[in-house]
């Protein structure tokens, strides 16, 4: 590990090697800003009830203006900006707990605040010059500006290398030509302040010119910027969804953002940070939805029994609390990362953010499963929430391209390694020397002396399957590098399983921190919940882990893609019975 | 021990808890007499005597015109110690909450506030009282030699019980007043309370808006009932401050509650869960006023409540 | 102008009170608490006065150190300055309190007291009342509407079914009720502020009370009555049972 790369919990652990200390203690709000945080709770809950309608806000496809305004009063658009930029400075830790809250109360709300926040102009926040900060945070934190972030484009989605939009600099003006538009942008309508990726031809060291991505500053008063109407959505209707056009905009070039051609990192860095907010966001969701579920399953009787004691009734609640445990444990640990500075968190935050938009999409389609037929008429509000929760697994990096991105960044430190012995793979009878090189250092490396610090007895069961488990994807992750090499890359179903592993690794061992740290504050006694809670999650994950990693080498994917290639020659669904 | 209790009397009327209190201190078996403060008040005598008054002291002073906190508490807190009274029973009303602390502070004495019980446990009294707006019950004992006591209006019922009363009056020293009532502004005309009525009909979300009001006030007319309204309506603007029933709204127990068109959050129980008969008319079955309803209908309230008004006007 | 404010924090609304297994207190483990809500009146008014007036908003409250939280929740609204009077809990008997918050404000030498009419807690609707006769000051409870020219105070208060016009004089105590205004919601700018301010705490010996709590109890459980019909043609029916059965109307 060079000395300039941060540690990374999750790439340690492909590796085969347990940083704990990354992860232990489960670290704790600071106390001065908790108070400030439940304050601020308390008072966006009252707003919130006296003055938000979530039925009217989905209907009429608008948050209120008055609804904004009062919002900007209250300080919610500058949470995260910096006091020093007339901000409330609050820690990624309390923004996300924040936005939490927020989605609560009403998921359209909370990602106009999100997308403004998280990412709209985290890119200013991370990479901005001093001017630039002086110039703008003030007024987006008071939300006298509105911010958006500006990345995808018709041919641009998870693919950001296929961005059109094309920046021209203009030496003699001093500015860039900025010609293109983006779409499906959140905040797209009532944003006043884009952070806008665009290509421009740089040159190289031998001076040819080069597309690369850079990032810009563009406000809605420079001429040739526009947005296109409202976006007719399945859910979060409220939020604004939008095209955004650039028509020969002139950026002046200290609007870069960042450094020329370095736009795609500055890209991936913003939404590596915002993924969080989206995930805490999901469970707030889940939160408000479940409470209207137990109100329903605690007064309504089938065969003279409360619904909630029915058994298959118990199971889904159960499951519900089970996986928002684990995902709320997971994503206020990475948060906690992200307040360290010194830590890597890009692969935990792409897991929380995975995790927690599929326990939203599932815990809320219980829900709704749960109150029955009840839940499927427009009159209550359970469709509503699954409608508002189901672009979750979509937007800030499609779950699947995260899964991919888990598997592969994982396994890259390793495979640099390897990359190293490839010659001596290739070739085993020249590279016999290096191979037994490698064989040799992979014994004494070999993850079975890792093991985590000690925990409370009555975790012990999770912590050995934790350990068990971390050093069996560790060998898998061997195995699959060096059966596929570079061809790991087209083998997604593999990667898939790998991450989705490593995902429920993360997952325990964010529970058992979290939980013995509670033990240790609290005692044994008042902690039997959360004992329960973590035992449960963590029997569930070993086992899903188990089968994952058992698939990595015994699987149907041969078969399985040659139906789809089958399935995508006809088009259609071709079989019928006789 | 001797009771003394408090007539309350408003615009040349006999408030009716003064009457259940009557019935309260009779059920204790205790001798009583009855307090009126005022400036022209003789007349009440008769009243009181109806439901089984036997003594009437009288408290009077030209000042008394004027309803005055500190001033009333003076009076009063002297009349107990005039009378040798142990206990002083007030309504749980907004003048009994006023001046029932006063009258304590002034005596040293210890007050219960809005008892739904008051029973005799030897010498002593033993009183209940609901607290976090009804969600517990506390039973609790004051240890001061004089207690004080509110009681909440429609626990006991006002029941004739003719009597002959004995009365007595004095001239009572009214000191210099502090804060006087100047003007008494009537509620719209015949407007009942919704803590003092026997019935109320109540409108919540589930109106719609404030012009679908008529209805409640309709079937509350011919019912001769108050109308209240849930915190949704009365935070949407609907519906009066004063109207609310809940929690951070108004405690009632009447003998009927009509609930329209409310789901009946828990704060709103607690305000109302201690009336006599619940009528929940709502058409989400699911409603957790139906929980507590004696009665309910689960149907379109637009259907229901004018169906009823037209039932009421043929029967009338 | 020199205004007190005396606030009580208090479980929240939708807290389901649970008891303790001996039935002699509330548990207080899983209640969420907040400023008592009749309390977020007195505090926007004082805040309203002070704004048309100058002057300082001073909160006072009663209480273990959890009660610091809602004194933060005042401040944060915009208030000045705080006491925080300890004690190991809110006593049972309402007069001690008040001894105790008369004690504070008698040394703050304030033109006018502000507080909620009852805290919905206990529900005991006497701390104005008692503060007066202590203090020796003139109290209008349950107040919708307050009017201040010089001296002179002019207050609405809410009676049953019919509203009074109270006058009286400063110094004077006055009780909130809702619908005196609309409180403001604390905001990110308002919080940091209100950190910044030391809520000076105070130690104060309490007097023993009159008023005993023997037992809490949950009220009777009221069960679900019968369902009369699903339609409008129900209705008959049911003022059949309501006077018949019920013998209500």
């Amino acid at each position: 590990m060079s000395k300039n790369v941060k540690p990374s919990f999750s790439k340690a652990l492909f590796s085969g090697v347990l940083l704990d200390e990354l992860v232990f203690p489960y670290p704790e709000m600071d106390k001065e800003e908790k108070e400030n945080f439940e304050l601020m709770r308390e008072s966006f809950k009252k707003f919130a009830q006296d003055k938000i309608d979530s039925e009217k806000i989905d209907k009429e496809a608008q948050i209120p203006q008055e609804i904004i305004d009062e919002m900007k009063e209250l300080g919610l658009f500058g949470m995260i900006i910096p006091e020093e930029y007339d901000g409330f400075g609050f820690s990624t830790t309390a923004y996300v707990k924040m936005l939490e809250a927020v989605t609560e109360q009403d998921p359209s709300v909370a990602l106009t605040l999100g997308a403004h926040q998280s990412i709209g102009l985290k890119a200013l926040l991370m990479f901005g010059t001093e001017e630039q900060k002086k110039k703008y945070l003030p007024k987006l934190a008071t939300g006298e500006m509105i911010a958006a972030y500006c990345l995808t484009e018709p041919g641009a989605g998870s693919d950001a290398a296929g961005i059109k939009t094309r920046a021209v600099r203009d030496e003699k003006k001093g500015v860039y030509v900025l010609n293109g538009s983006k779409i499906w942008i959140t905040n797209g309508g009532i944003a006043d302040f884009f952070t806008v990726f665009a290509k421009e031809p740089i040159a190289d060291t031998k001076g040819d010119e080069h597309d690369k991505i850079s990032a810009f500053i563009v406000t809605r008063d420079m001429p040739g910027v526009s947005s296109g109407k409202e976006e007719d959505k399945l859910g979060i209707k409220g939020s604004s969804t939008t095209e955004v056009f650039f028509d020969n905009v002139e950026v002046p070039f200290e609007n870069l953002l960042g450094q020329r051609g370095k736009g795609f990192k500055v890209a991936m860095e913003v939404l590596n940070s915002g993924r969080l907010g989206l995930a805490g966001g999901t469970l707030g969701g889940i939160r408000k939805v479940l409470k209207d579920a137990m109100d329903h399953i605690t007064q309504r009787e089938q065969f003279r029994k409360k619904l909630a004691e029915f058994e298959l009734i118990k199971k889904k609640v159960s499951q519900i609390a089970v996986d928002m445990f684990a995902a709320e444990s997971m994503i206020y640990l990475t948060t906690a990362m992200i307040d360290r500075g010194d830590v890597d968190y890009s692969l935990e935050s792409a897991m929380c953010k995975i995790k927690a938009t599929e326990v939203g999409w599932e815990s809320i389609n219980e829900c709704l499963q749960m109150v029955g037929g009840l839940g499927y008429m427009n009159e209550y509000p359970f469709q509503r929430a699954l409608r508002d929760v189901r672009i979750n697994p979509i937007f800030e990096g499609t779950n699947e391209i995260l899964r991919l991105f888990i598997a592969l960044a994982g396994m890259q430190e390793r495979g640099e390694y390897l990359k190293k012995i490839g010659g001596a793979l290739k070739d085993p009878i020249k590279g016999f020397g290096l191979l037994t090189d490698y064989a040799t250092e992979w014994v004494v490396n070999r993850v079975t002396t890792e093991r985590i610090r000690d925990v409370h007895p009555s975790l012990t069961k999770a912590k050995a399957d934790f350990e068990n488990w971390a050093k069996n994807l560790h060998f898998a992750a061997e195995r699959v590098l060096i059966h596929y090499g570079k061809n790991i890359i087209y083998r997604e179903m593999v990667s898939e399983r790998l991450a989705n592993a490593a995902i429920d690794l993360y997952g325990m061992i964010a529970t058992i921190s979290r939980v013995d740290t509670l033990i240790k504050k609290k005692g044994e006694e008042k902690c039997q919940r959360e004992i329960q809670l973590c035992n449960a999650f963590a029997e569930q994950a070993w086992r899903r882990i188990r089968r994952n990693l058992l698939m990595t080498d015994k699987n149907i994917d041969k078969d399985l893609k040659e139906i789809a290639e089958f399935m995508t020659e006809e088009k259609q669904y071709p079989f019928e019975t006789e | 021990m001797k009771i003394l209790i408090y007539a309350e009397h408003r615009e040349g009327k006999i408030r009716k808890i003064t009457y259940e209190n009557i019935t309260l201190a009779k059920q204790l078996g205790q001798p009583f007499e009855v307090l009126v403060v005022g400036s022209d008040v003789d007349h009440f005598a008769d009243e009181m005597a109806k439901y089984g008054a036997e003594k009437v002291v009288f408290y009077k002073n030209s000042a008394f015109a004027q309803y005055s906190p500190d001033g009333y508490a003076k009076v009063i807190a002297k009349a107990v110690q005039d009378r040798g009274a142990d206990v002083l029973l007030m309504g749980a009303t907004s003048t009994g909450k006023d001046l029932g602390p006063r009258v304590g502070a002034i005596l040293n004495a210890a007050m219960a506030t809005d008892c739904t019980k008051v029973e005799l446990d030897g010498d002593d009294l033993k009183l209940l009282r609901p607290m976090y707006a009804g969600k517990v019950h506390a039973s609790i004992r004051l240890t001061s030699p004089v207690k004080i006591v509110t009681v909440r209006p429609n626990v006991y019922s006002a029941a004739e019980a003719p009597a002959s009363a004995q009365t007595e009056t004095v001239d009572a020293e009214a000191a210099d007043f502090k804060a006087v009532v100047k003007e008494i502004i009537s509620g719209a005309q015949g407007k009942l309370d919704v803590t003092e009525a026997d019935i109320i009909v109540s409108g919540g979300r589930g109106m719609k808006g404030p012009e679908n009001w008529h209805l409640i006030e309709d079937l509350a007319g011919l019912l001769g009932a108050a109308t209240g309204a849930s915190r949704a309506a009365v935070d949407a603007g609907w519906r009066p401050h004063d109207e609310q029933v809940g929690q951070t709204g108004k405690t009632v127990s009447p003998s009927l509650y009509i609930a329209v068109g409310i789901s009946g959050a828990i704060q709103h129980l607690a305000g109302m869960s201690s009336s006599k008969y619940i009528v929940a008319i709502n058409k989400d079955p699911e409603a957790p006023i139906f929980k507590v309803a004696d009665y309910g209908i689960v149907a379109d309230l637009f259907e229901v409540v004018p169906r009823m008004i037209e039932e009421l006007k043929s029967k009338n | 102008m020199n205004i007190a404010v005396c606030v009580k924090q208090v479980p929240d609304t939708e807290t389901r009170i649970k008891l303790t297994d001996d039935h002699k207190a509330v548990n207080e483990d899983d209640i969420n608490f907040i400023l008592n809500p009749y309390d977020e009146f007195a505090v926007e008014e004082a805040l309203q006065l002070k704004e048309k007036n100058d002057g300082e908003v001073t909160i006072i409250s009663l209480g273990p150190d959890r009660v610091t939280s809602a004194i933060r929740s005042a401040l944060a609204m915009g208030a000045d300055k705080a006491i925080h009077i300890k004690a190991e809990q809110h006593p049972a008997d309402p007069a001690v309190t008040a001894e105790a918050l008369a004690a504070v404000l008698k040394e703050g030498n304030y033109d006018l007291i502000l507080l909620g009419k009852q805290a919905i807690d206990d529900d005991h609707t006497q701390m104005a009342s008692l503060l007066a006769e202590e203090l020796d000051l003139p109290a209008v409870t349950v107040v919708i509407k307050l009017d201040i020219e010089g001296d002179k105070i002019t207050a609405e208060r809410e009676i049953d079914g019919a509203h009074e016009v109270v006058e009286c004089s400063l110094p004077a105590i006055i009780a909130a009720q809702r619908g005196l205004n609309e409180p403001r919601y604390a905001s990110l700018k308002g919080i940091m502020r209100a950190k910044k301010i030391q809520i000076e705490a105070k130690e104060m010996s309490l007097a023993d009370g009159q008023l005993e709590i023997v037992e809490f109890n949950y009220p009777p459980q009221k069960s679900a009555g019968k369902i009369v019909g699903d339609s409008a043609d129900a209705v008959p029916e049911l003022l059949r049972l309501l006077h018949e059965e019920a013998k209500v109307i």
